[in-house]
């Protein structure tokens, strides 16, 4: 039930219609315009398909909004949720699909937040993390150098921490973050560069002196 | 010159993405961004986390649970018409023109002339609104209270999207609509409709005054429809006779056959509280009825001119 290459077929439940979603690079957008659309009148399979695209890239959003392995669990469930709900709602209006999704999950994130009434609860990362290493040793050093990101990024101003978020969590370029933020794209351009200043600054901080290349 | 970096940053990191470019050879090229490149590719691989493994298979399967129950939920709010819910309205309908015909055989053989009581009686046909189901206002429910979350979460963020008040005030206005003719529903869930339409007003009236770039009439006619809703739900609340809806049958106009006082049918014209009138009888008045049918008239019996229907 997944894209398979350049014309990948969705089957519809029971496999009695099939609909075809161009995949190549340059018709991606009209490839994810058609699955958008077959979602948007209930087809299953293409509903299926966009949690599949987004889900990871939701999940790790969250991961850098909250700082939390739970609470970015929770949310990323909670936004496919609310976008269940509101996909036959959605209608293109200069936003693509991506901003628009991504502008449910940062309300998601700001309704989590005052449910909670803190600016993100700090616990450590789960153990059961992967984060896409190969040794144990790898493994425990890369937990480390995340949990030490996570911790650097929760100290960044909100719109930094957004911009950081769809930019490297979710792998937004600069034209979809702007859109997603309402922004213009060069001024995410400037809260980029700055946030990553600033983010060398908080991890050359915790480093030991003759360290700071690491940063 | 610190514009031109970000502009230099973001290239070589849209170049690196693309697999245009390596680290190396954009250093080589802007050697000042040295610091700043190995940050974000740090940031970069740091942050393609996976989800674990169990984690991302329950939550999938979570996600097709919901999306499988949304889809049986659309099922049940929009049931197919059956065909059999056509036949109370066809029997009517066939008794309707039986009397008729009836009737118009009873006049013609025994009118009393041209003072015979005329008699307009309207054929009840079935509305054809379908009723909405308690999985239905359960939806609606459960939207609105989404919406309103989200005018919530954007009033705190500073800016509501015109969206989310447009979804608001549909879903409210469908909610409403559907309360004119409500299913079977618990007391418990009526007093929380009305607790959320109460909310909604309250919520709107202060997002209003905090987000002053929200288009004002539209709120305003969102909290005058969750205002109405909400008075509606009340009568509900507190039922009186007068209150109690029932099926509202659409009258149109049909044969008016002219007939004796007691083959009047206004005995199964039983007055509803609901406006519509079924049947409207109209009597003209007789001086001297008669009981049984006389001979027929010399100049035929000719329909009321005056036979009327009532809306």
């Amino acid at each position: 039930m997944g894209y398979d290459g350049g014309v990948a077929s969705l089957a519809a439940e029971g496999g009695e219609r099939r609909r075809c979603y161009p995949l190549y690079p340059d018709s991606e957008a009209q490839g994810e315009r058609l699955l958008v659309d077959a979602a948007r009148v209930g087809d299953q399979g293409a509903i299926a398909e966009l949690y599949n695209r987004y889900f990871p890239r939701v999940y790790r959003y969250m991961l850098v909004r909250t700082g939390n392995v739970g609470d970015a669990e929770d949310l990323t469930e909670e936004v496919f949720i609310r976008i269940l709900d509101a996909l036959d709602r959605f209608e293109w209006r200069q936003v693509p699909f991506s901003a628009w999704l991504f502008r449910i999950a940062h309300n998601a994130v700001v309704s989590h937040q005052r449910r909670d009434g803190a600016r993100g609860r700090l616990s450590s990362l789960s153990p059961s993390l992967p984060v896409n290493t190969q040794g144990p040793e790898e493994a425990v050093e890369a937990r480390l150098a995340l949990d030490e990101v996570m911790e650097a990024t929760r100290n960044l101003p909100e719109a930094q921490r957004r911009v950081i978020a769809l930019r490297f969590g979710a792998g937004l370029s600069v034209a979809e973050t702007a859109r997603a933020l309402g922004k213009s794209g060069g001024n995410v351009k400037v809260i980029q560069h700055k946030a990553i200043v600033k983010l060398r600054e908080l991890l050359v901080e915790k480093r030991p002196e003759g360290d700071e290349e690491k940063a | 010159m610190k514009r031109r970096l970000e502009e230099t940053l973001e290239e070589c990191l849209a170049a690196l993405a693309r697999g245009q470019s390596t680290v190396s050879e954009c250093l080589a090229l802007y050697p000042e961004l040295e610091t700043l490149l190995h940050t974000a590719r740090r940031l970069q691989k740091i942050y393609a986390a996976d989800p674990s493994p169990l984690y991302a298979q329950a939550a999938r399967e979570r996600f097709l649970a919901a999306l499988a129950r949304r889809r049986q939920r659309r099922l049940v709010a929009r049931p197919a018409r059956p065909s059999w819910r056509w036949v109370p309205a066809a029997v009517g309908s066939a008794a309707l023109i039986a009397f008729a015909a009836w009737a118009s055989v009873l006049a013609l053989g025994g009118g009393g002339g041209s003072q015979q009581p005329s008699i307009s009686v309207t054929e009840i046909t079935p509305t054809s609104t379908p009723e909405p189901v308690v999985s239905d206002i359960q939806g609606q429910v459960e939207r609105l209270k989404a919406n309103l979350e989200e005018v919530r979460t954007g009033a705190a963020s500073g800016a509501v999207e015109p969206d989310v008040i447009q979804q608001l005030k549909e879903n409210t206005a469908a909610l409403v609509a559907s309360l004119d003719q409500p299913p079977a529903l618990e007391p418990e869930a009526v007093s929380q409709i009305r607790d959320l339409f109460a909310d909604q007003e309250k919520v709107l009236s202060e997002v209003k005054e905090k987000v002053p770039l929200l288009p004002a009439e539209d709120v305003d006619e969102i909290i005058r429809i969750a205002g109405a809703g909400r008075a509606r739900v009340e009568e509900m609340l507190s039922p009186s006779p007068t209150a109690t809806p029932s099926a509202t049958p659409t009258a149109s106009p049909s044969a008016t056959p002219t007939a004796t006082p007691e083959e009047s049918p206004t005995s199964t014209a039983t007055p509803t509280a609901t406006p519509p009138a079924t049947v409207t009888p109209e009597v003209t008045p007789t001086p001297a009825p008669q009981p049984t049918p006389s001979p027929p008239p010399e100049g035929g019996e000719e329909p009321s001119p005056s036979a009327t229907a009532a809306p």
